[in-house]
């Protein structure tokens, strides 16, 4: 079946472009991995850059799945769900995060989409503090902007957890991003919120079972 | 190639604003909010009334309930229309036998009643 080998062509080359990088990956590597020959890979997409997109295309829209998720309930638990599922996703797409100047270099038709994907997850991150603090769950600012500040230095945890990982080592940090969120959200939360977050959150420490 | 959708920032940032509000104006039901269940109470001891009237040079037909006590207490809903004045004698019949809690008719109104009904 046509689907499938295109599929199998598609899950073999986010294999290997986690491992190795965009850049390290050849079309026979590819062939290879999906048990089938460079012609019969060139049948079905002609080149690197054509499977590339056609990741790129999952990864978009799964990334816009999981934006899509916002607010489905409303309290803490919809956070914490929705950065178990990006943590997931990030952990699935290794290759994305770390290859992205190059992705966007070499599909600049993609770039405005990509970015409006970040862009909406910064405001989701931003929009949320202030309903969190509207349910009472969360403390006020104490500052102007620090709100501000604050979704933007989480926004930076999340998209560049990777790179920090590469770069510092993972014994440095905590396991994932998504504690990380909390440790910081932590502090400001009030004392409803507190008792919330031990009721969602901490139940489930390795994220909410999905 | 497929036309791809785009919202502007500023209409994100509202949309998700009202999507608070919809969580924020979410609170628990009260019991009075299942009032419109009592409201309708009366009409399951109401009397059935059919009522045939020539309108457009068609016959409608119409059900007025009235309650059996109380018969200042009624409701009117048009059904439908025929053309033909024996279909819709027949019709309004079956209609008045269908929506009745007693299908025989024993629950009438009085009409001396009317006339006491206080306004």
């Amino acid at each position: 079946m046509s689907v499938t080998t295109k599929n199998r062509i598609l899950e073999s080359a986010i294999r290997l472009f986690n491992d190795r990088g965009i850049a390290n990956v050849r079309l026979q590597q590819i062939a290879d991995e999906s048990g089938i020959s460079v012609g019969n890979l060139a049948y079905h997409y002609t080149n690197k850059e054509a499977i590339v997109a056609g990741v790129l295309d999952i990864i978009q829209d799964e990334f816009a799945a999981i934006l899509g998720e916002y607010l489905v309930y409303p309290n803490l638990m919809d956070l914490d769900l929705q950065l178990s599922r990006l943590q997931q996703f990030f952990q699935q797409y290794r290759f994305f995060l770390l290859d992205i100047p190059e992705v966007i270099r070499a599909f600049p038709e993609k770039e405005s989409r990509l970015q409006s994907y970040f862009k909406k997850f910064s405001t989701q991150l931003r929009y949320r503090l202030d309903f969190f603090v509207q349910k009472g769950l969360l403390k006020g600012e104490a500052y102007p902007g620090m709100f501000d500040t604050l979704s933007h230095n989480l926004w930076l945890q999340a998209i560049f957890f990777q790179h920090q990982q590469l770069l510092k080592g993972t014994a440095h940090l905590p396991v994932n991003f998504r504690d990380q969120v909390w440790e910081q959200l932590l502090p400001l939360l009030t004392p409803k919120g507190q008792e919330i977050y031990v009721l969602e959150v901490q139940t489930y420490p390795d994220g909410l079972p999905m | 190639m497929p036309h791809s959708f785009h919202i502007d920032e500023r209409v994100y940032q509202q949309m998700l604003y009202a999507l608070h509000g919809l969580h924020i104006l979410d609170v628990v039901g009260q019991e009075r909010d299942l009032g419109f269940l009592q409201d309708g109470v009366w009409l399951t001891d109401s009397a059935v009334i059919e009522s045939l009237r020539r309108v457009r040079g068609e016959w409608e037909i119409s059900l007025v309930f009235a309650h059996y006590q109380r018969p200042m207490q009624f409701l009117r809903r048009r059904i439908i229309s025929f053309s033909c004045k024996r279909k819709a004698d027949l019709t309004a019949s079956l209609m008045r036998r269908l929506a009745a809690k007693d299908q025989r008719g024993t629950l009438c109104i009085d009409p001396d009643q009317l006339l006491s009904e206080p306004n």
